[in-house]
């Protein structure tokens, strides 16, 4: 019963959004808006369908999915890595943690403009631009995950006399595993953010640029259809991620 | 070969001081054989700190705890501890069968040779029927039977128990009694167990000594000469039981 | 004591080993400088007044966008919490917005404003609304129905409801999402003028990386940083005064 309801809702709700997708059709056609700025949706659509029937919209889809993808692996292996390292380690935590706090604040986006001095306006200076910025969420939330196991655990794996692989492995790697799917859902957003204005900035090919000619140029349909582009990359990722998440998490919830 | 009668553990004139308090003081005991001996206490004796001690979780200040005769220098599977706060010693992501195998891996049993050993260790317990399910779904009650089921698949020579029932409702603590006696007579397991509650202290030990604290001292050992298989109905009416009672009483502070 | 020299240690050993590796050459100084040569800078852009300047016009950008945003988050999530009917009935419309990267919406924002101030807030607004929204959502959800129930007894009208009960009850909780809007808004706010808007700390970036001054760049991230950190300081600080007497209500809500 709950659950027949549940879906009514949803239904419900995308006919709440499709009604006002339909306004804004309506106020576009009637031109009370501003035909530039607030294009009719239907020509957005259109030009998103026909985008999608070109080469070169593909390719600069590719090329922004490439840096996204190789920038938040790599940082999230070495985040994941140097983390539990970290985490595990008391002694190296006391060295090395307040440092890792002042760099918590640090808006991402700010050290591109180091790495365009020391590599250039390219598409190597784009993916080191995001791996670095990706590493801190995963980085910052692994260290935690580690550093924060239930004690009593701990005692259960000296008492069983189990190795310190064995204590990694079996106690602390899956003790730690929320916090670190929180720090990937973090990288995650980084990287497509920054992927975005280093895109932007560098001039490369990808969905960043097609966005800024669009607007440069005042194809706004073309723009809008960009941004929805945008937004989808993200949503799917993410759902990538979360259901990655539930797979591995299964026992959390009742 | 082990005698009916040898000491399992030995603890002679230990002190256990954490800077200036002195929460354990010459503290000596012996544990035989097959022994279930209980020690009782108000809360903030040091009962627990003594029992982390026996389980090598703590070292002493002075005095030594001997288990079969050599010092205790950390903890050891054969000392198995359950806890008091059980949710936290279980592993949240394994199954109720996977926390039991734990055990098993520690022991380095071969992975064909394990799962006779989880069901039967289970269907000691009464969790035969949950084996799939996590941690999380089960009750307070059936939690701690994880965990004693756990320690038990550690082929124990000694159980100790913090107030293994303490977190739990009158009813389940009853028929927890009952199993943990089962259990501990069937698997010929050396047993100390800690509790505040006299009456459950009296029903199932072959002795229960009492604890002072500030500082923490064992001061009565009262030996229990009930019949066993004990009953929660005769056996708490017995006038003997009941005798036993009031001296426990009347040996431990008041307020109590 | 010991504990403050062995965080200190790490940072100063990389300093100094910076330092040492940019005068000996192994480092090219053109693209990473020398720490004190970005000390030197540092104080530089307080003496010249350019941090000053700069970093007005980013508070700017992100206060104003940040008020907006915030205040619209606020509104809509008590909206939200209160009815779970328009929740429900929005679900759609909220899922299919929230996963749009900020950034992608800088081509349209300067398409509509051009370059400016109001380009940047409503970026930093857009940013700011959605965290707001979740958590203002919640919090009124977990009111304690007690004292929904002592409302509707009293009689009360929606405005004093709200005024009244809801939000004193949720504020602790609104609060914290404020510091994180605070947060999100100036490394919005500086990624915006990264990106595109020439003013502020991250123009400021741009404009020393063109000028090939890799010292500057730091300088700037230091600023940015230490302004970053000092800001989620004193909205802790405050946090702590005004919510902390009041005992376990806002403790748990925090």
């Amino acid at each position: 019963m709950k659950k027949q309801h549940g879906v009514l809702m949803w239904f419900a709700s995308l006919g709440v959004l499709a009604a006002l997708v339909g306004l804004w059709q309506l106020a576009a056609h009637l031109e009370l808006v501003s035909p530039v700025f607030f294009p009719a949706p239907l020509r957005s659509f259109e030009s998103l369908w026909d985008q999608m029937g070109t080469a070169d919209f593909w390719l600069a889809f590719r090329e922004t999915l490439r840096r996204m993808v190789l920038g938040f692996v790599t940082a999230s292996v070495a985040g994941i890595a140097l983390g539990a390292a970290i985490g595990l380690s008391p002694r190296l935590r006391a060295y090395v943690e307040p440092t890792l706090e002042l760099i918590r604040p640090l808006p991402a986006s700010a050290m591109i403009p180091v790495f365009v001095l020391l590599i250039g306006l390219n598409d190597r200076m784009i993916v080191t631009a995001i791996a670095f910025s990706s590493l801190w969420p995963v980085l910052l939330n692994t260290v935690h995950g580690f550093k924060t196991i239930e004690p009593r655990l701990l005692e259960v794996a000296r008492i069983l006399h189990l190795s310190r692989l064995e204590m990694v492995w079996k106690i602390a790697l899956p003790n730690a595993l929320p916090d670190i799917f929180a720090g990937l859902r973090l990288a995650l957003t980084v990287s497509l953010i920054l992927a975005v204005v280093a895109e932007m900035l560098a001039g490369t090919i990808g969905l960043g640029q097609n966005i800024t000619l669009a607007a440069r140029s005042f194809r706004s349909a073309d723009l809008y259809a960009g941004i929805i582009v945008l937004g989808a990359v993200g949503y799917v990722s993410n759902i990538l991620l979360q259901r990655a998440e539930q797979h591995l998490l299964r026992w959390r919830t009742p | 070969m082990s005698q009916a009668n040898d000491p399992v553990l030995s603890i002679t004139g230990l002190d256990f001081t954490v800077g200036s308090l002195n929460i354990l003081n010459d503290i000596s005991l012996t544990v035989h054989e097959k022994e279930f001996v209980c020690i009782v206490g108000a809360s903030g004796c040091g009962k627990t700190t003594l029992l982390r001690l026996m389980g090598g979780l703590l070292s002493p200040t002075q005095g030594r705890v001997l288990y079969r005769g050599r010092a205790i220098d950390g903890p050891d599977p054969e000392l198995a501890v359950v806890f008091q706060d059980y949710g936290r010693a279980l592993l949240p992501w394994r199954t109720v069968a996977g926390n039991v195998e734990l055990a098993l891996e520690a022991r380095r049993v071969p992975k064909d040779e394990r799962a006779p050993i989880i069901r039967d260790m289970l269907e000691r317990v009464g969790l035969a029927e949950r084996a799939d399910a996590y941690p999380i779904q089960l009750s307070g009650g059936m939690q701690q039977r994880l965990q004693i089921a756990r320690c038990m698949a550690q082929a124990p020579q000694v159980l100790l128990m913090d107030e293994p029932f303490g977190a739990l409702d009158a009813m389940t603590r009853q028929t927890l009694q009952d199993e943990v006696a089962r259990l501990c007579a069937d698997a010929g397991v050396t047993v100390v167990f800690i509790t505040h509650d006299l009456e459950e202290a009296i029903y199932l030990g072959d002795r229960v000594i009492s604890m002072d604290k500030h500082p923490g001292r064992l001061s009565e050992t009262l030996t229990i000469e009930l019949e066993r298989p004990r009953n929660q109905l005769t056996t708490r009416e017995d006038a003997r039981f009941l005798a036993y009672r009031h001296r426990l009483f009347n040996l431990l502070p008041p307020g109590h | 004591m010991a504990r403050v020299f062995k965080g200190v240690l790490f940072p100063a050993a990389v300093l100094i080993f910076w330092e040492f590796a940019a005068r000996s050459g192994l480092l090219k100084a053109e693209s990473l400088s020398s720490p004190i040569a970005i000390f030197r800078a540092a104080v530089g852009v307080v003496a010249d007044g350019s941090l000053f300047k700069a970093a007005l016009e980013t508070f700017g950008g992100a206060v104003g966008g940040l008020v907006v945003g915030a205040t619209a988050g606020i509104l809509v999530g008590v909206a939200f919490g209160l009815s779970r009917h328009l929740s429900q009935l929005m679900r759609v419309s909220t899922e299919a917005l929230r996963p749009i990267p900020s950034v992608a919406l800088i081509p349209l924002a300067l398409l509509i404003h051009g370059y400016g101030f109001q380009m940047e807030s409503s970026i930093v607004a857009f940013s700011c609304f959605w965290p707001l929204l979740i958590i203002t959502e919640s919090a009124v959800r977990g009111i304690e129905p007690r004292l929904l129930e002592v409302a509707r007894m009293l009689n009360f009208s929606l405005r004093e409801r709200v005024t009244k009960i809801v939000l004193p009850a949720a504020l602790p909780r609104i609060f914290v999402g404020l510091r994180l809007a605070a947060a999100v808004s100036l490394v919005v706010a500086v990624t915006v003028e990264i990106t595109a808007n020439p003013m502020g700390l991250g123009y400021a970036l741009i404009v020393a990386q063109e000028s090939m001054r890799p010292d500057r760049v730091f300088a700037f991230i230091g600023w940015i940083g230490l302004i970053g950190w000092a800001l989620n300081a004193s909205l802790l600080r405050a946090q702590q005064r005004w919510f902390g007497r009041m005992g376990n209500w806002a403790e748990q809500s925090a």
